[in-house]
């Protein structure tokens, strides 16, 4: 099933939620198990946000990424993150060109950052410097090199794993690279059953093949449908209250922020939280949020966007804790009536 | 600009509002219905331990005024649309569909319709009982329940303040009585004294005024007595004019309140005071209170009677049982109450009546009485003192020898004879000559002649007055001593 060139005029919830069923088949074909990690994956496809998976090497974190691409007919480029990579190797280069009558001239060499779907493997393993050198392109969806600003091609998505800090040879994304990824996915190791899965898919000689469900002017108009998705007020308010309940110094804090938190999440977690639970609204088949979806994506929308301190590492707290209790310390919207449900 | 609401969604919507009325009230009123309930308990345990009437009352009060506030807040509660909505989004778990709807415009997008059209199949056949459930903690209403039921059975169940209760009552209204009395002696005297009488019937009628305001009650038994000796010291400070129309109005002489001074003969006299001052001494006869007053007055005027035994107006009465008396003296104690009383009494006189009687007297209880009385040859005597305190029977060894009493209405003349006394010690020294038989017979009487008399004539003080029953009985109980009836 291919679907091609729909406009947003003709792009209804019923084909939106068909369009993504097709795709997370599409997807569990290759990839065993891991619903909750498609489904935050799709989210950020269908929101144009840009994900990043965290989990130790093996779990599948790049396979789930080619298959996407692969599923979606976007163009796809994956750049191996080393230390040793350099942003000209990102974002590509002025390179010296003989036109052929004997005149040279600087032509810019676009990187494989000029793609709809880049693959940011192991983004980790790269130094700040040349980390840095995706910020631009994330926020922007633009390089500027050599005095000029080139436009990345729509829809224009940043998929990347990364190893857990404490692996050797890595270094921390800078907090302002880490606040542009709409939803930070975490790889969990597969359970036993789906481990066999994995283990008998992959041994033998078959190879699974998958189909390509969607083009970009499809994914364009899924995610123009998704930004679409209405939302009450006091929904956005709930959002942007568990926003401020990260700050240490912010409202409603719970006792875990203000003991681990240096630094709450950013407006941008607001609006990570608004429009990732549009997508998931429109994946459950509804047509407006529920306050469920905002709490379903706070912990990808947020966990990254916590600056913990030291206390938190020496307790062992991490940002899903802190999450779990600022999600405890800020209840669904209640309607301010005694006696009312 | 909000679109209209489709009527099923607007239909449920309104519904849902009344119904968080409604849950809005029970809530409150498991709230608040505890403490009222408990207030309510409390008062009615109060009310098993004083006697005041009110408690019960304002009990029923106080829920009943709870419930009503209640029940008029829910329904005046005013439940905006967005509210209900998201009531009725969390009751039926439709994913704020409600409202989102309530949110949508023309510039929603093409979404919109399609939440509505979603909106709309959700409220269709949807109840807004379904939504909001009236939630009542179990716990809650167990209290509520129990302690209800305390309530109740506090209120229900016999109470032993009840009969306290209708004898205040009784008493209240004897008070009314008396209040409307001492206006009718004020107006009186405004018509009889006219300005002069002003001050004093103004008095009266402040006096009838307190009477009407502070009923007695077990808890306020001072005021009317306070007013009382008010009033006392207000009459004792009368013009000699206005003295005089008091006593005229009273039909004898004025006699100095509290004096024990006989003028012209009164102090010997009956003990027929002016109407307010009688009403005065009876509203004095307090629970408690009333009974030294009472017993030194009575103490006094039997003293004052001996002396004034010539004048022939006094009653005189011996009372052998309240002490006892011996000779012809005037020493009388008076011993009432829970105890003993022991009183004896000599001295000698000259006249007709020179024969000395001894009586001891003896009471059962704790308290103690003494009278020492003494006349001297020249016929001057003195009063005993009594001390007494209580209430009890008293035998009357006296009584049942000496059954003779002396009865100044027996005369009809007699000398002058004066009594200085001072109030309230009892003391009296008197002067002239001793009582003797007058024209109109022996002095002595059979007690049993008189004592029917002085009985409905205390019977019919005692139902006149405000005087606790334990009081009541203990005058009864004393005529029936004497009357042997005991």
């Amino acid at each position: 099933m291919t679907s091609t060139g729909e406009q947003t005029s003709t792009m209804t919830p019923e084909r939106y939620g068909e369009v993504a069923a097709a795709i997370e088949k599409q997807i569990a074909r290759v990839i065993v198990g891991q619903r909750e990690l498609v489904r935050h994956v799709l989210t950020c496809l269908l929101c144009e946000g840009h994900a990043l998976l965290e989990g130790v090497p093996g779990l599948g974190k790049t396979q789930l990424l080619r298959t996407l691409s692969e599923v979606v007919d976007l163009a796809f480029s994956r750049i191996q993150f080393t230390p040793d990579l350099m942003p000209a190797d990102i974002l590509g280069t002025q390179v010296l060109t003989d036109d052929g009558d004997g005149r040279r001239s600087f032509r810019f060499r676009p990187g494989p950052v000029f793609a709809g779907l880049v693959l940011a493997d192991e983004v980790n393993r790269a130094t700040p410097k040349t980390q840095s050198a995706l910020l631009e392109a994330m926020q922007e969806r633009a390089v500027t090199t050599g005095g000029a600003t080139r436009p990345l091609p729509r829809p224009f998505f940043v998929m990347a794993t990364q190893n857990p800090l404490e692996m050797e040879g890595t270094y921390p994304l800078p907090e302002a690279q880490l606040d542009r990824f709409l939803l930070k996915a975490l790889v969990p190791f597969p359970p036993a059953d789906d481990l066999v899965a994995v283990v008998e898919r992959t041994t033998g000689t078959q190879v699974t093949g998958v189909e390509q469900v969607a083009d970009a002017s499809t994914l364009a108009a899924m995610i123009e449908l998704t930004r679409q998705v209405p939302v009450a007020s006091h929904l956005v308010r709930h959002a942007v209250d568990l926003v401020l309940a990260t700050h240490p110094d912010g409202p409603g804090a719970p006792e875990a922020v203000r003991r681990y938190v240096r630094f709450g999440a950013s407006p941008r977690a607001a609006q990570a939280l608004v429009l990732a639970a549009k997508a998931t609204a429109l994946l459950d088949q509804r047509p407006n949020v529920a306050a469920t979806d905002l709490r379903a994506v706070a912990a990808p929308a947020l966990r990254h966007r916590l600056v913990l301190g030291y206390e938190a590492v020496a307790d062992g707290t991490t940002a899903d804790d802190v999450v779990a209790a600022v999600l405890e310390a800020v209840p669904e919207p209640a309607v301010g009536l005694r006696g009312a449900p | 600009m909000s679109a209209p609401v489709e009527a099923p969604v607007r239909e449920l919507l309104v519904a849902v509002g009344r119904r968080l009325r409604l849950a809005w009230g029970v809530a409150t009123a498991g709230l608040v219905l505890p403490l009222a309930l408990a207030l309510a308990v409390a008062l009615v345990g109060v009310a098993r331990l004083r006697p005041w009437a009110w408690p019960e009352a304002a009990a029923a009060a106080v829920v009943g005024a709870v419930l009503a506030t209640v029940a008029a807040s829910a329904a005046l509660l005013r439940v905006p649309l967005p509210v209900a909505a998201r009531a009725a989004d969390r009751g039926l778990a439709t994913g704020d569909a409600f409202a989102t709807t309530l949110e949508l415009d023309d510039a929603s997008g093409p979404l919109a319709a399609v939440v509505r059209a979603r909106a709309r199949a959700l409220a269709a056949g949807r109840r807004a009982a379904d939504a909001v459930h009236l939630h009542l903690d179990r716990r809650r209403l167990v209290v509520l329940g129990a302690l209800a039921v305390v309530a109740v059975g506090l209120a229900v169940a016999p109470n032993p303040q009840d009969t306290v209760r209708r004898r205040l009552a009784a008493e209240q209204a004897l008070l009314e009585q008396e209040a409307v009395r001492v206006r009718e002696d004020a107006d009186a005297l405004r018509a009889e004294l006219g300005p002069p009488a002003g001050d004093v019937a103004a008095r009266l009628d402040t006096l009838a005024a307190g009477l009407e305001a502070n009923p007695l009650t077990a808890g306020a038994e001072g005021s009317a007595a306070e007013q009382l000796a008010r009033r006392r010291e207000d009459l004792a400070g009368l013009s000699p004019e206005e003295a005089a129309a008091l006593a005229e109005r009273s039909g004898r002489p004025r006699r100095h309140p509290d004096r024990g001074e006989p003028g012209a003969g009164v102090g010997a006299g009956r003990r027929r005071r002016c109407p307010v001052r009688r009403r005065r001494v009876r509203s004095q006869r307090r629970p408690g209170r009333g009974r030294r007053p009472t017993g030194r007055r009575r103490r006094l005027g039997v003293e004052s009677g001996g002396v004034g035994s010539g004048a022939g107006r006094g009653r005189l009465v011996h009372r052998p049982p309240l002490g006892g008396g011996q000779g012809q003296g005037q020493g009388q104690g008076q011993g009432q109450g829970q105890g003993q009383g022991q009183g004896q009494g000599q001295g000698q006189g000259q006249g007709g009546q020179g024969q000395g009687q001894g009586g001891q007297g003896q009471g059962s209880g704790g308290a103690s009485g003494q009278v020492g009385g003494t006349n001297a040859p020249t016929g001057s005597g003195q009063g005993g003192q009594g001390n007494a305190r209580g209430s009890g029977d008293n035998a009357s060894v006296g009584l049942q020898e000496s059954p003779t009493v002396y009865e100044p209405h027996a005369g009809t003349g007699g000398e002058q004879l004066h009594a200085g006394g001072r109030p309230g010690e009892g003391r009296t020294d008197t002067v002239g000559k001793g009582s003797g038989a007058t024209q109109a017979g022996p002095a002595l009487v059979p007690l049993a002649d008189v004592l029917p008399r002085y009985e409905a004539e205390a019977t019919r003080t005692l139902d006149r007055l405000a005087i606790p029953p334990s009081q009541r009985d203990l005058v009864r109980a004393y005529f029936d001593a004497l009357a042997g009836r005991r």
